[in-house]
């Protein structure tokens, strides 16, 4: 649907409409009715040519067939059986010959339409007599005209054809000649010159106009006369147009269609049966509709006229209709928008006009209700802020006497004591003349406000009037006055009056009396004395809470604060931290492709051998050559260390990294790598300094890695120094150790300094060539430092020398250690053991001496659970009452207790017979002082335990140290080991780290060893073979599923070192996995 | 100007240290200013000198001041999803680990407990585990902080409604009895806790003393570390660290995460939610 918009368009467009469709249907109507004559007349002036024609034709032919018939039966023709036989010449002396030769010649004369007439012997089919005498003797046996009417013996039309004697159309007649015994003696023949009379028949146009034509075809549609539009059409053109071809079929007809040309026609059409022609006569459509276009235009142009003339119209009537309504409508956007001044000035007579002029009162209205809602919300404004009674009643004052544009105005208060109103406020009035007035029954105006409760206005107060009352404007005598009483509870408390020496503005009753109710209520509240103290007290109290509430609320967006604060940092590293994985990760696989097994392969064959070098050949070598040897090993063992590591370094870096940590000495460690090193510094003459302080504590960390620490970074030190020499200096303090390495070597440039410890960075690559390395040994330090929980600092200066300090803690923060029990790691097999002991024998008995019952309890599940039987004293007291009906075999002491406290109960016990040799654990949470250490040892206690400072096992290991408890170690028997290996540098070197197994077995391959497993049925299988992975992890899987295997413990040896790798190794079902290369020590704890 | 503040700001740390021992220095530097400009306003100082001159004499806002500087928020079941978790999957898992070592006991610590909230959370929550299990199991249940006024409130065990913005109705009808406004645990959960006073960067005590020995199986740290620069944070972890027991789990707050040497000793065991295993 169209939409408009306005209100002109949408008249304008009805009016059309409206004005138009009648139009336009008469038109239509009268034009579709004209069209309909123009047809009929036409289909019915084709069909009266059609059927003149047809008969015109018919006609023609009956005429010649009349000719034919009448020559044929003349009496004279039965001579030319005379001529029968006779030659040419003798025919023509024939009288006969000459008689009928001049019959033939008399009926050409007669009719012109006739070529030639002559006839035929009926034998031989010769020309026997012809009005064209050249033709006699001619031979006309097989022509349609003879056999057909010799063989009919009736009359024979042929039809139209193409003669090549005559060399054009033309159509012949031929009828036999009977005697009078009804034989055949002749056939006459008439050859038609259709020129001279049928085409001049149906070349007569008359009435078909410029297009028309008529045309005859034959029952196959070939046209047999010349067309309009088609040259040489006769015996040429076949006619498929509907109409030839339905009236060659022998309908009849008119139809309107396309002819041969494709063009639209309307033809009729006939049948014209003696023949067997089909009769069309046409004409073109657009001939036969050109009537009809004059009319369409002057159609069009009436549709024209009355279109511009209703539309001009319709535009003057819209526009006289909406301009009021326009006008009213900007109005209403003004008024909406805020102009209330805004109005109608034109106003119309008609209807229009009185609504412009009822919307002109309803917008008076609207801008006088805005006016008193502003004056309404300026009075309350005012008083709203009054903080107490005399500021109200003046701001009250100040803002009537503005909004009513008053001169003067006054406040009254009831006093209801005196009972009556007395001045409190106001303003314009002279106070002095302001006196108080009677409350019950005051005069005149301010008499009728209390009477009434309603506010009075009165206008146009005359200067002398009856009213002489009392009015607020003494002397003035105003124009005009309002008074306003504020009631409450029924009662007038007080009064306002305002007035002004000209009349008020008049929405001013309106405003007061809207502003009424507010004025009311909050001076109640105002006069409410008691309730605003009360309202104050809650306001006081609600403040404090809110106080409260928001210290509360502070706290929490603090917290809040740190959080996100927190979680940005985090957020920041993240990224970091991505950016620099991505990078790494990828440099490190690429690295560590290029690290394959092989390598780690041949490592493994040297170690093992020159470690079966040292452990045999010992005695046959000087010490010098074994000092070698171990030089040898010790490099080989840290070089395969540091080739681990590398490999590793994702591990370190996953976090994988596995430490174990025990008490170190450090000077140790140092002299090693030092003396290892030695070598190397010797070839350029550097000198290595050692320099430890006496006393320097071991300190808990990871051997190895600090092995590998250190000896990377001095053996950086001498690669890079080529003069002078390399200072180790040891210092500590109470919790770490310093480590300072020093150089006189090449150092390093400033811009360097900060990226060493990026993985696979070195200084300058020119470096890298003349001193080789991986570029991995810093990072590893530092990765590796940092792990152990130490620092890493670097100074240098080039061309002077490099500092790198290692810092290191000398307690190790991660867990808790026992220094006095370097049999740390195996303390969890030896508890078992205990335990199992114990329950053999009878338990031992633990006394725990303590106060806490929250220790008491904890203490005792955790003994009872270890077997011990527990017995419990809350205090010094019990303890001592205890012991002297039982001894315990240890007791667990807390020194702070209410009463007698540990140290008496320790004083007392050493001091008797019985308890004095009783093993002691203190547990306890005093900060121990000197003289309590030393009170403790001269009371010999066995065990210190702070409480809190202590995990589970740590405390059941000193219980057990208390008690003194043996740990045992019983030998075992050795095991049978069988061996399969297949290379034979392998074995050797295999079984030499074996040869104090008694019972070693060895296979070359898998079958030959799982037959020797059935024959000796080994504790352990060891399997090292050279098979492509998929292969190894397959044959591993066919040796544990095996019979021969069962009972036997499978380790497998491969190089395959990778996680993965080892993983899918283990999956096999095998019971270890050691990797290339092995570490001997290794390999023998294990087996 | 900044430097100067600094300095009136470390003055006054030095103080607080002096009287009440309790060591801000390892905070974050602008949180500190934030707080203590707090009071700054409070007061009605606008200089810090002033105010730093206005502590020495006035023993209340020093007290004020430490309240300020020690943020003691705290709810019942905060971060509820995370609580959730702990009471459908942690502790089950604990037990049933623990029952199969032959251990029918449930340690846990709640470090930083603030006036206990956490504490009571982990106890219910706890208790009500427990209880569904044949094997009757041993709490032990200790709460720690390093403020004494806030664990007096802790112990008292009477809070105000808006610690249970995340508190679903039935556990309050459960276990809480209503009093004017306020709500108070009942004993059987109060009876569960043991509040004691340690400071967590206290290497000496790594653990509460009514612990003994540590080998806790659930320690929760939260909104603890928030506050605290990385280096105490470390220290703080060196604690955290040592009281857990090996497969031990540490919950952290929302927004905490193990400090980077600590990392590759625990495992996150959820994605979701601050609980870390110790590996
Ligand atoms: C914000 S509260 C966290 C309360 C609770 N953990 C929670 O998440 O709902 C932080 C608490 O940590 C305590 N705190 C701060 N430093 C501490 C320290 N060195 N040792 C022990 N507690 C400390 C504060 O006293 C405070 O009560």
């Amino acid at each position: 649907m169209m939409k408009f918009n306005r209100l002109k368009s949408r008249i304008t467009f009805w009016f059309l409409v409206i004005g138009l469709f009648p139009v336009v249907l008469a038109v239509s109507v009268i034009y579709v009715q004209r069209i309909h004559s123009i047809h009929e007349r036409s289909y019915e002036k084709l069909t009266t040519i059609r059927d003149l024609k047809m008969e015109r034709l018919n006609n023609w032919i009956f005429e010649r067939e009349g000719d034919l018939k009448t020559a044929s039966a003349d009496k004279e023709l039965e001579d030319i059986v005379y001529l029968k036989g006779l030659s040419l010449l003798e025919k023509r002396q024939h009288p006969a010959y000459q008689i009928i030769h001049r019959i033939l010649n008399r009926y050409l004369d007669q009719y012109k339409a006739y070529d030639e007439l002559f006839i035929l012997d009926p034998v031989t089919g010769a020309v026997v007599v012809s009005s064209n005498q050249q033709s006699d003797g001619d031979i006309k046996k097989m022509e349609e005209y003879f056999t057909m009417a010799l063989s009919t013996r009736n009359l024979y039309i042929q039809d139209i054809y193409y003669s090549k004697t005559l060399n054009h159309l033309t159509m012949a007649f031929s009828i036999p000649i009977f005697n009078p015994e009804k034989e055949i003696i002749g056939i006459m023949v008439a050859r038609v010159n259709l020129d001279e009379s049928l085409y001049p028949l149906l070349l007569d146009r008359v009435g078909l106009g410029e297009t028309g034509e008529t045309l005859i075809v034959d029952e196959k549609g070939l046209a047999l006369n010349e067309l309009r539009w088609y040259e040489n059409a006769p015996l040429n053109l076949y006619i498929t147009a509907a109409p030839a071809m339905k009236a060659a079929a022998g309908e009849t007809g008119i139809i309107e269609t396309g002819d041969y040309r494709n063009k639209q026609v309307l033809a009729a059409y006939g049948y014209i049966s003696k023949t067997g022609w089909g009769f069309v006569c046409k004409q073109d459509i657009s001939e036969v509709n050109a009537p009809i276009n004059p009319m369409l235009t002057n159609f069009l142009i009436i549709l024209l006229v009355s279109f511009i003339v209703v539309f001009l119209s319709s535009r003057i009537v819209a526009r006289s209709l909406t301009q009021p309504i326009a006008q009213m409508k900007d109005v209403a956007v003004r008024i909406s928008e805020g102009d209330l001044s805004a109005r109608n000035e034109k106003i119309t007579a008609d209807e229009l006009g009185v609504m412009a002029t009822a919307f002109n009162y309803m917008a008076d209205a609207i801008s006088k209700r805005f006016k008193v809602k502003d004056a309404v919300s300026e009075i309350s404004g005012a008083i709203v802020k009054a903080m107490d009674i005399n500021n109200y009643a003046h701001s009250l004052l100040v803002a009537f006497a503005d909004q009513l544009n008053a001169n003067l105005a006054v406040f009254y208060v009831l006093n209801e004591q005196a009972g009556q109103f007395e001045h409190f406020c106001s303003i314009g009035a002279i106070e002095k003349m302001l006196t108080p007035f009677r409350a019950d029954n005051p005069e005149g105006e301010m008499g009728l406000a209390v009477s009434t409760k309603q506010i009075q206005y009165i206008q146009s107060l005359p200067y002398d009037t009856m009213f002489s009352f009392r009015t607020s404007a003494g002397n003035i005598n105003p124009k005009e006055l309002i008074t306003i009483p504020l009631v409450i509870d029924d009662t007038v408390i007080a009064l306002i009056s305002i007035a002004s020496l000209h009349p008020f503005p008049p929405e001013s009753i309106e405003i007061v009396k809207e502003a009424m109710p507010e004025i009311n209520a909050t001076y109640a509240n105002m006069m409410a004395n008691e309730r605003t103290r009360v309202l104050a007290e809650d306001l006081k109290e609600m403040n404090w809470k809110l106080k409260s509430q928001s210290e509360e609320l502070q706290s929490q967006s603090e917290e809040l604060h740190m959080t996100s604060e927190e979680l940005q940092e985090q957020n920041m590293q993240l990224e970091i931290q991505s950016k620099e994985v991505e990078e790494a990760n990828r440099l490190k696989s690429e690295f560590l492709a290029n690290m394959s097994h092989e390598l780690r392969t041949p490592l493994n064959s040297i170690l093992t051998l020159s470690r079966v070098l040292i452990r045999q050949a010992k005695e046959k070598l000087d010490d010098e050559e074994n000092n070698y040897l171990e030089i040898v090993e010790r490099n080989g063992k840290q070089l395969l260390n540091l080739i681990n590591d590398i490999l590793d370094l994702s591990k370190i870096e996953a976090g994988r990294l596995v430490l174990s940590i025990a008490p170190v000495n450090l000077k140790n460690i140092l002299t090693s790598i030092k003396e290892s090193l030695n070598p190397l510094a010797a070839e350029k003459d550097l000198k290595i300094t050692l320099n430890a302080p006496r006393n320097l504590p071991k300190i808990q960390t990871d051997e190895n890695r600090l092995i590998q620490v250190l000896s990377n970074i001095i053996g950086n030190s001498v690669k890079f120094t080529n003069q002078g020499g390399i200072d180790i200096d040891l210092s500590y303090n109470s919790r770490e150790v310093q480590i300072d390495i020093s150089d006189t070597g090449v150092g390093i440039p400033d811009e360097e300094l900060s990226t060493i410890f990026d993985e696979f960075t070195q200084v300058d690559g020119s470096s890298t060539r003349q001193f080789s390395g991986t570029g991995l040994g810093l990072a590893i330090v530092d990765k590796l430092v940092s792990a152990l929980e130490g620092e890493i600092r670097v100074t240098s200066k080039v061309g002077e020398g490099t500092v790198f300090t290692v810092i290191l803690p000398i307690h190790w923060p991660g867990g808790n250690l026992f220094e006095n029990d370097p049999n740390n790691s195996s303390a969890p097999k030896k508890f078992k053991k205990l335990r199992k002991k114990r329950s053999h024998d009878i338990a031992p008995t633990i006394l725990i001496v303590e106060d806490n019952t929250v220790v008491i309890s904890q203490m005792k599940q955790i003994l009872s659970r270890e077997g011990f039987s527990v017995a419990i004293a809350e205090g010094g007291e019990q303890a001592i009452n205890y012991m002297r009906e039982q001894v315990p075999d240890g007791i667990i002491l807390d020194l702070m207790m209410p009463g007698m406290d540990g140290f008496e109960v320790l004083d007392q016990m050493r001091s008797t017979e019985e308890t004095a040799n009783i093993p002691v654990l203190i547990l306890t949470a005093k900060d121990l002082t000197k003289e309590d250490l030393s009170r403790l040892r001269s009371n010999n206690i066995q065990q210190l335990v702070q409480k809190g400072d202590i995990d589970m096992k740590g405390l059941l290991k000193k219980i057990s140290f208390m008690l003194g408890e043996p740990v045992d170690n019983n030998g075992e028997e050795r095991p049978g080991i069988l061996l399969i290996e297949d290379n034979p540098e392998d074995l050797i070197a295999l079984k030499s780290l074996l040869i104090d197994a008694n019972n070693l077995r060895v296979a070359k391959d898998v079958k030959s060893g799982l037959e020797e497993a059935r024959k000796s049925t080994p504790d352990l299988i060891l399997v090292d073979l050279s098979l492509p992975k998929e292969e190894y992890i397959k044959t591993i899987e066919r040796i544990v599923l095996s019979d021969e295997a069962q009972g036997a413990k499978v380790i497998v040896i491969t190089a395959w070192a990778m996680k993965e790798d080892q993983q899918a190794f283990l999956d096999t079902g095998c019971d270890y996995l050691i990797t290339k290369p092995i570490d001997p020590d290794e390999f023998i704890a294990l087996i | 100007m900044l430097s100067d503040n600094t300095t009136l700001i470390n003055q006054i740390l030095d103080d607080i240290k002096q009287i009440h021992g309790f060591d801000f220095s390892g905070y974050h530097p602008a949180m500190l200013e934030r707080r203590i400009t707090n009071r700054l306003f409070a007061t009605g100082n606008l200089q810090l000198h002033a105010y730093a001159e206005l502590l020495h004499h006035d023993p209340k806002e020093m007290d004020h001041l430490l309240d300020t500087l020690t943020i003691n928020v705290s709810r019942f079941f905060r971060d509820s999803f995370t609580f959730e978790c702990i009471s459908n999957l942690v502790i089950p898992e604990i037990c049933q680990r623990k029952l199969k070592k032959g251990d029918p006991t449930l340690r846990i610590w709640s470090a930083g407990c603030a006036s206990g909230e956490e504490a009571y959370t982990i106890g219910i929550i706890a208790k009500e585990v427990t209880g569904k299990l044949d094997v009757p199991i041993d709490l032990h249940i200790f709460a720690t902080d390093i403020d004494q006024n806030i664990l007096k409130k802790a112990r008292q065990g009477v809070f105000s409604a808006e610690s249970f913005s995340e508190t679903k109705m039935g556990i309050i009808e459960k276990y809480f009895t209503k009093n004017n406004d306020r709500f108070e645990i009942h004993a059987e959960i109060r009876e569960l806790i043991q509040f004691s006073n340690q400071d967590l960067l206290d290497e000496k005590q790594a653990i509460p003393q009514e612990s003994v020995f540590a080998d806790f199986d659930l320690v929760l740290c939260r909104n603890v570390l928030i506050y605290f620069n990385k280096e105490v944070q470390l220290k703080i972890f060196n604690n955290l660290y040592r009281s857990l027991s090996s497969d031990g789990l540490l919950v952290l707050g929302e927004a905490e995460i193990p400090v980077s040497s600590y990392k590759s000793r625990f495992r996150s065991e959820s994605t979701c939610c601050k609980i870390y295993r110790k590996i």
